[in-house]
């Protein structure tokens, strides 16, 4: 959806909301260097814990004047006067598509903004051409970076602790995702059911201070492929990292997934291929997302699947990446000229389907946003609702 | 009349914007034009709030985005892509515009396009449609001309001079500038206007383009919002229709005033105030009685004119709590004033301002004119204005009592009704 002219979709959550999206719970201070609609589109339509849990989020109401003249004086001034009423563990500063143009220097920014007040400062160069799941990944990376550096506060805890038990760092825990607190609780009882307590959930439900555990990870558990970069920089540092991708969304796949991470294996097992007359169901979502939709479908037998994915290829190959469509002509002709016979789908892309191909709504906040309900349901609670209708007509 | 677009605003740095921030944004006021197509240009993520709202709205069929990126940008090709999605796009649309406009982003001001270039060529292949170009940049919101200004100017500089016009004067039809939303025609004024012989007139209410074009036809250009003086400062030196500036009030000599404004540019008599003001007196007391212990919180998004709106109900008897507002018209400043100096625990308080973030309340009872003091103070009972738009004059008072009475019976599941608005921002 990037490309040209779009007809009747929006785009897909821009780069700088996966961003913020990224640090949200870590009691920050975010920063937005845009004039207003950037953070207008965040805040109305990228972040589903807006309302009821808002965060500091804040607009650098960015002027033409401070543009052409390359006021970043103001940006760091208003942030420091910020401090006296909100005290942030961690800044973010993010760009929008005014500062691209005029090559604001976001890490400069930041560094100048780290050394005045003495706060962990990240600045990340999004410009609203990249998506959510860029922004997501590279603002992780830098989170991760910092975590893993030797002043790191509590790092030397973790030097003490090293030799304790399994810990386990869930990376990529993405609420436009779908996956909210509920989610993550729901993943910590499964570890906690299985003998490990000693987890970090890194950006849901989570503090700064225990960020230190990231550095003694024996596992990372990565749920979207936007946590991939920052587990391989994890898997750099110590050889012995064990990491493993999937997003469960039931139980039993849950039950999988952590037997197979304990056993040092990279993703659930496939189950064994069930030979019978096979349907073709297309399914559109979030990579890790529509892995574990086909792994349902798979269990139920009968079924082969396709998968679109619109999110921002992100160059890891782990999870088995199609290339993303990044034009709705092409998405439109893709959807309408398939012979599937099931279409797991936002509701958005529901005018795109052939007459034939029964049509599953699956709303996905990154496309959606709140229109079809996705930031009232997790992906467990929309799986749920996707098996009782695959009961229905199998 | 520059000075009636003073404003007096809050200290501020960086700003907070509550879930409940939001109004009618560009796009809306630019889909007031009948038969208009909207083509939005810039990067993608610019276009998301756009297309959402236009979704929630039902308006999706008017308007679409083309969607720049780096290197069209930085080749400097992005004209060429923006004609030719366009031409492209033109005969797939499934109702034929007879105006298409294009909407540029913030980052526009900054590159130097030559718009008047992507016009020529648009024309020449469609030569039977009117090429417009517009801009959604609030990067210049300080400016002289920020786009809520520039949007009117846009969409009446749209309006052509009738070949065949008498003197401005000799035409009997009025028309209400710069709300978004017409005056009901069953207040005073329009009901006065009408006994008079003059048509009222207001860009909601038509349904071609042609239609449109008798606004260019009028003795009067009445401005109800202080947004839309340059439009009518330009439409009076292109057009020859005279303005008065009449804004929305709840001060009963500026309500008056404005009447007599009118009533001298058109040369008729005022009209008889004393029966709608009798009524509100008497309701006045009855919504006293029934907000007895609900205290009222009003925001400046619901009304230009929130410190005349809390004195008007503090005269009538109603207590007021809090207003919110980050800027305000200086015109309000003797009605702030006199509201403070009867009452000094009334708090001004900043919604935008990051110290709120942590500030939401739960106030018992309270009644909330606006959805962003309601967000702030957690209010039940809400009244969803938008720029006072939803009277005129003396009816705005009377509608206004009833209103508050009418919702203290029905509290609202705010989170839904902010998501139903439509409002951005």
């Amino acid at each position: 959806m990037r490309k040209s002219w779009s007809r009747s979709l929006p785009p897909i959550s821009p780069d700088y909301s996966g961003a913020c999206s990224c640090l949200y719970e870590l009691n920050p201070l975010i920063v937005i260097h845009d004039a207003a609609g950037c953070t207008g589109n965040y805040t109305g339509y990228d972040e589903p814990r807006w309302y009821h849990r808002p965060a500091p989020v804040f607009c650098s109401n960015l002027r033409e004047l401070d543009a052409v003249l390359g006021r970043d004086d103001r940006l760091i001034g208003g942030i420091e006067d910020c401090l006296d009423t909100i005290r942030p563990e961690v800044i973010l500063i993010c760009g929008s598509p005014v500062p691209a143009v005029i090559g604001t220097d976001f890490e400069g920014i930041a560094a100048e903004v780290e050394s005045k007040t003495g706060i962990p400062t990240i600045g990340l160069p999004t410009n609203g051409t990249h998506l959510y799941n860029w922004g997501y990944a590279r603002c992780l990376e830098a989170l991760v970076r910092r975590a893993l550096r030797p002043d790191f506060p509590n790092s030397a805890e973790t030097r003490h602790e090293e030799a304790n038990g399994q810990t386990v760092s869930l990376f990529g825990l993405s609420a436009i995702d779908g996956m909210d607190r509920d989610y993550t609780d729901w993943i910590k009882r499964g570890l906690a059911e299985a003998g490990t307590t000693d987890i970090c959930s890194v950006t849901m439900d989570c503090a700064m201070s225990e960020l230190h555990q990231i550095a003694r990870s024996d596992y990372i558990w990565v749920f979207s492929e936007a946590g991939e970069g920052a587990a391989a920089l994890v898997k750099r540092r110590q050889p012995n990292l064990k990491i493993f991708h999937g997003l469960p969304l039931t139980d039993k796949q849950r039950g999988e997934m952590i037997r197979a991470l304990i056993s040092g294996g990279e993703s659930a097992p496939k189950p064994d291929a069930v030979p019978a007359k096979k349907k073709k169901a297309l399914i559109v979502a979030e990579t890790y997302l529509a892995g574990s939709i086909a792994a349902l479908l798979r269990d139920r037998g009968g079924w082969d699947t396709e998968t679109v994915v619109l999110q921002e290829d992100l160059g890891f190959s782990s999870s088995g990446r199609v290339p993303h469509i990044d034009s709705e002509d092409a998405l439109r002709e893709r959807i309408s000229q398939s012979d599937a016979a099931l279409i797991v789908a936002d509701p958005l892309l529901k005018a795109f389907a052939p007459a034939h191909a029964r049509f599953f709504d699956w709303p996905q906040f990154s496309l959606s946003s709140h229109l079809y309900g996705a930031d009232q349901r997790s992906v467990r609670i929309i799986a749920r609702q996707f098996l009782d209708m695959m009961e229905r007509i199998d | 009349m520059s000075h009636e677009l003073d404003v007096t605003v809050m200290p501020a740095c960086l700003t907070y914007m509550t879930p409940a921030r939001g109004g009618w944004s560009v796009v809306r006021r630019a889909l007031l034009l009948p038969e208009s197509y909207l083509f939005f240009i810039g990067m993608p993520a610019c276009m998301r709030h756009i297309i959402l709202s236009s979704l929630e709205l039902g308006v999706q069929d008017r308007l679409s985005f083309i969607a720049l990126n780096d290197a069209n940008l930085a080749t400097g090709g992005y004209e060429d892509t923006v004609v030719e999605e366009i031409a492209n796009a033109i005969p797939r649309l499934g109702t034929k515009p007879r105006v298409v406009r294009m909407f540029f982003t913030c980052m526009d001001d900054l590159l130097g396009t030559d718009h008047a270039s992507i016009i020529d060529r648009l024309h020449e292949q469609f030569p039977e449609l009117i090429f417009t170009v517009s801009h959604m940049n609030p990067i210049r919101a300080d400016s002289p001309v920020p786009p809520p200004i520039a949007i009117l100017c846009d969409l009446f500089g749209l309006l052509e001079k009738p070949a065949d016009m008498a003197e401005p004067g000799s035409e009997k039809r009025v028309n209400f500038i710069a709300n978004n939303i017409a005056v009901p025609r069953e207040d005073l004024i329009c009901r006065w206007l009408a006994d008079h012989g003059y048509a009222v007139q207001h860009i909601a209410e038509f349904k071609t383009f042609d239609e449109f074009q008798r606004m260019a036809r009028a003795s009067l250009n009445i401005v109800v919002q202080p947004l839309g003086l340059r439009a009518a400062g330009e439409m009076e030196k292109r057009l020859g229709i005279p303005f008065r500036y009449c804004p929305y009030s709840y001060a009963e000599t500026e309500i008056e005033a404005n009447f007599k404004k009118i009533a001298e540019a058109l040369a008729i008599d005022p009209p008889d105030f004393g029966e709608i003001r009798a009524r509100i007196a008497s309701e006045a007391k009855e919504t006293a009685v029934k907000l007895a212990g609900f205290p009222v919180v009003i925001d400046y998004a619901a009304t230009y004119r929130p410190f005349s709106m809390a004195l008007f109900l503090q005269r009538s008897g109603i207590a007021i709590r809090e207003i919110y507002a980050s800027e305000w018209l200086t015109s309000e400043d003797t009605a702030r004033e006199a509201l403070l100096a009867a009452d000094p625990t009334i708090k001004i308080i900043d919604p935008s301002a990051p110290a709120r973030i942590g500030d939401r309340k739960a106030v018992p009872n309270v009644v909330a004119i606006g959805f962003e003091a309601a967000y702030l103070t957690g209010a039940r009972f809400v009244l969803p204005y938008c720029a006072d738009e939803f009277a005129y004059g003396y009816d705005a008072q009377l509608r206004l009592l009833r209103d508050l009475r009418d919702a203290v019976d029905a509290p609202i599941d705010l989170e839904r009704a902010v998501k139903e608005s439509g409002y951005t921002v």
